[in-house]
Order: structure tokens, then sequence, then C-alpha cells
């Protein structure tokens, strides 16, 4: 089978790197030693060290050496069609929360633009649709549209109308064309106060999970943390949140009941535990179905960042 | 690598901001790590390398060996505090005395930076090599390319925002950033720098754009939201994407495509959104 990287199969090693006289057979014989590593490679050959030119070649073709048995590439993405199957979209649903207050903004950014503003070959356009919900569930705003080629959707709260101050928000995309790349069009959402701005990634809603943990710190007594829990499936969620330890030892937890289609803030600093604790906890969250979370961290200068919890997978 | 095992995960990077900023805290739980990357509980040794670069230079280094008797060191957590007096950025290794990782990327999670003035901030790690969007993007392109689609810089509300460059690699690269109206700068990121670029050089005023980053080689990129008269006091640090490799359109057998299809088919009719 061809090796990806330009210039060369494993049939026919071709030349890697110029500057240091290092075929890709070369390099694949490195790493058929047991204590072959990237930094073993550099260290003994220099490759990638003089001019640069094969660095990313040298990564495409790292790629073999590092799948795991049976796997086609480290994505678990094919970025080849092979031909075989029915070709469906990818699923393209995320799911984000929404601050809407006076001083408070969300925006939600997709931008679908060239390789390097320059190439829409692989690009193609999209349908879009955005479901609007309240805290409580309610659907207050269904919003379509279509994203053209190197053009990008802003969505503010403020442009929706009778938006509720917290909520959540799911967005669909579906591509009208069969042949592109996904290039630009991971959604942003950002939140804006009069000074400042924090964005993140939106989750695929494929991503939610059961159960992750992340760090958070504690100084004089306080979090300033918070957390959204998102349910956006049809039944209602038992969700479980506990700060621990980092030895494990639980010191608090609170249980949260969240209806279907319904979202919710749990301030950390509502958990009672030791005012004179301070460090680093780690806060778990469990629930009985896929539920998104996201850490909202509130800052002295009235300032947040935002973080979603890991993926699923 | 021998069998499709390895004896290493891919090395993290880690941004560092200098201690008047706030310190970043690491914190590694060995036993999660072996639980989730090693193919097999193993008894053998278990190296952690923390080097922390600053200017080009090694500013410190620590090695730690862990012995592991059926999967577990039986260490606590790991915690470690780091500050440099620059921008500079922390360099984490995990390698074992034989090969046990069935996946090289190391599992995800963040470090904290806490903040001297503002409070604490998530800052996700970035791998130094094998990254998969990466390694998709550059098959799928042919080019390297790093993008932001949400970027403001309002100097009237005092709102800046810049990219910060890391080059952990052995030579110096020149990176390109890109603007929507055309506009481009070039950084010069010598071996073992830092840099970070005010994004107001290449977005118009008060507007919400993308920008992009490419250059003559790969290179860490981290999107820092701060005062614009403060770009080294950050309230927001957020990681770039690729301009993504993956098609809009995946093959599937019949049964899950069916799947597929039927989920969007309830979603769209407001019946399960999930």
């Amino acid at each position: 089978m061809p090796i990806e990287a330009h210039g060369g199969t494993r049939e026919e090693p071709g030349w890697l790197c110029y500057c240091f006289d290092i075929t890709k057979q070369d390099v694949l014989a490195h790493f058929a030693r047991p204590d072959a590593s990237y930094e073993t490679l550099v260290d003994e050959t220099n490759i990638a060290t003089k001019c640069t030119a094969c660095r990313l070649d040298l990564e495409v073709l790292l790629e073999r050496v590092h799948l795991r048995p049976g796997a086609t590439s480290l994505s678990g993405q094919s970025v080849q069609d092979h031909g075989r199957g029915i070709k469906v979209r990818q699923d393209l649903a995320d799911v984000g929360f929404y601050l809407n207050t006076d001083q408070v903004m969300t925006v939600l950014r997709v931008a679908n633009e060239g390789l390097l503003f320059d190439d829409v070959s692989r690009t193609v356009p999209y349908n879009y649709t955005v479901w609007v919900f309240s805290d409580r569930g309610k659907l207050c705003q269904k919003v379509k549209g279509k994203l053209g080629r190197r053009e990008a959707l802003t969505l503010s709260t403020e442009d929706l109308q009778d938006c509720p101050e917290y909520g959540w928000f799911l967005l669909d995309l579906e591509p009208t064309e069969s042949n592109g790349l996904m290039g630009t069009v991971r959604p942003q959402m950002a939140v804006v106060g009069p000074d400042w701005t924090a964005t993140v990634h939106t989750q695929l809603v494929s991503m939610a999970c059961r159960y992750k943990s992340v760090l958070a710190h504690r100084t004089r007594g306080r979090f300033a943390i918070d957390i959204s829990l998102i349910n956006p499936n049809l039944w209602s969620a038992q969700v479980s949140l506990d700060v621990a330890r980092l030895d494990g030892q639980v010191l608090a937890c609170e249980e949260v009941s969240l209806p279907s289609r319904c979202a919710k803030i749990v301030s950390l600093d509502r958990l009672e535990i030791d005012r004179r604790l301070d460090g680093i906890f780690r806060v778990g969250v469990r629930s009985s179905l896929p539920v998104s979370k996201h850490v909202i961290v509130r800052h002295n200068d009235g300032s947040v960042s935002l973080d979603h919890f890991p993926n699923a997978k | 690598m021998i069998s499709g095992l390895f004896r290493y995960l891919v090395p993290v990077i880690y941004p560092l901001f200098p201690a008047s900023t706030g310190v970043l805290t690491l914190v590694l739980d060995l036993d999660q790590i072996l639980k989730l990357r090693s193919a097999r509980p193993f008894d053998g040794t278990l190296n952690i390398r923390l080097r922390v670069f600053e200017d080009g230079q090694t500013a410190s280094e620590e090695s730690l060996d862990f012995e592991v008797k059926g999967g577990r060191t039986g260490a606590a957590t790991i915690t470690r505090t780091l500050e440099t007096s620059k921008l500079g950025y922390a360099e984490l290794h995990v390698e074992a005395d034989s090969a046990v990782f069935y996946k090289i990327q190391s599992a995800p999670g963040y470090a904290l930076l806490s903040g001297r003035n503002i409070g604490t901030l998530t800052v996700n790690a970035d791998q130094k090599f094998a990254n998969p969007r990466v390694i998709d993007e550059i098959k799928a392109t042919g080019r390297f390319c790093m993008q932001h689609s949400a970027c403001l810089v309002d100097r009237a509300r005092n709102i800046g925002n810049s990219l910060l460059l890391i080059n952990p690699y052995e030579q110096g690269l020149v990176a390109q950033i890109l603007g929507p109206d055309g506009k481009r700068i070039r950084e010069r990121v010598s071996s073992r720098y830092c840099s970070l670029v005010d994004l107001g050089r290449v977005v118009p005023d008060g507007v919400w754009s993308s920008y992009m980053v490419t250059g003559s080689n790969r290179v860490l990129t981290y999107d820092v939201r701060h005062p614009a008269d403060r770009p080294l006091s950050p309230t927001s640090i957020d990681h770039l994407d690729v301009f993504s490799g993956v098609p809009t359109h995946q093959r599937m057998t019949l049964v899950p495509a069916m799947r597929r299809h039927v989920r969007n088919m309830l979603r769209h009719a407001g019946l399960a959104y999930r």
C-alpha cells in the first residue's frame, strides 16, 4: 500500500530529508527498533532539523508507525473515499449554552472559508438550523439559513427576540454537496462582556457523556466556578456533581435533577466544603444519561473563561 | 514500536506566561494514564520527564522514575507548579521501559493557569507531533493551516486578542498570520521560543473575524484574549483548530446509515435532539 507522504511509496522508498540523506525506509527501519521514538530518531539522524521542509511529510509518514493494529488513521476518520458503503453526511450537530444579561451576551460563529482564505475548491455550502432553548426546555427560536462558501454566520443573543438570560442551543450543519472537506466550519461560541471576550468550541452533541472530571482551583475558600449542564435527551437525567481531593476523597456532592431539554448552572461555591481548604480539586460530573457539561470560570475583574468537559471519545 | 504497542506517549506542550501573570499547575494521575493507555497491566518502570523552556533554553528539567506493579504505580497524583520570567512552555514526556501503550495520544485534560490578579484559567495541552487532525489536514490538503473563526479586537472597548506561537522544534520557523481582508504578517519564531502576536494587525477593528496561521513548518498555536493594553494579562486561552481535512460525508454500512438518517429526521421534526 502506498505511503501517503509526498513523493514515494513503500515499494519505492523515496527521499524524505535531502539535508541528511534520509529515506522513508530509513525512518521505518528506525521504528522497527524496540527503543525507537520520535526523539531518538531526531537525535540520531538530525532529520527535520536543518531546512525543516520534510517535517510535515515526516508527520504523515509517522502516522503509519503510530497506528493501532487494524486502524487506517490516527483520528479514526478517513480522508479518502474508498467507495464502499452508503455515503452519509457527518453528524455536525453541536450543543452549547448561552448567557444573555444586561452585561453579557453570547455570539455563535461559524465560518466557511477556503484554505488560507483562498482555495475554496474543497469547501461546500451548508444549510444550518439553530434551535434556541430556555433553561426550562422551552424552544424559544428556530433559526434556519444557508452558509455559502466564503460566508460566515454570526448569531448574537442580542439579535434574538425574547431570548432568556440563560439557556442552550443546538446547531445543525448540513453540507449540501458531498465532495468537500469540513475546513473551517467547526463552530465557536463567544461570551462577550463590556470589555472582554471568551471563546470555546461548541461540542458535538454526540460527544456528551455520562462521566468526566476536570480540575478546579480554590483560593480563599472560593472556587468562582460554575458548571453548566445541558440535557438534550428525551428523558430526565439525574446528575451527581462531586468535589474531591486529588487522592480521591470526596468532600462534597450535589444531586441535580435535569428534566428533558433543560439546562442548569451549578455554582461549585454552593457546595459545603470547609472554608479553610484551598488548592486543586477534582470536580466529577456523573449523569444517568449523556449530558453536555461546560466549565465557566469567573474572574476577579468580571471576565469569564470557558471550557467544555473532555469529549466522550 | 513492537507489535502495535509503543513505549512512549506523544510529548505534550503547555504554554507558560510570565510569573507576574500567573503560574501553571499541572496534575498528573499516573495510574489513570496507565489505565487509559496501557494495553494490559504490566510490571516495569515509568519515566516522567518535565522540561521548561524559556528564551530557547532549558530553564528547568525534572525526571522521575516510578516502579509499576500490576499496571499501577501506587504513587499519588503528581502536582507541579511552573513559572517563568517570560513567555515559555513546558514539555511533558511519559515513557515506559517496554512497549505497553496501545495508543500514543495522551489522555485529554487541561492545566490551570492561576493569575495573580484575575483568577484561574483553563489551558489545554497541545501535542508536539502526531496530532491526528493535523495529519488528516496535511494528507487532504498538502498544507499546514490553523484557524480560529471568532476573533474580536475592539480597541474602543479595550478588548484585545493575540496569537501565541510556540516553536518546540529544533529549528526556527516563519509563521504567516492571515486576516480575512488580505492582510498578512510574517513572524519568525526561533527554536524553543514563543511569540505573542497582536491580531489587531490583521483583523478589522470591532468586527467578528476569522484568521488563519500557516508557516514554513508546523507551529503550536493558542488564541489569547486580554485587555488591549495588557497582552500579558490573559482572560481566556483557547486552542486554534486545523483547517479540517475530514470529508463532509463518510461511507457507512446500511444499518448505521439508516440510524443516522432517522436521527436527523427526528431532530428536524423537533422530536429528539440528541
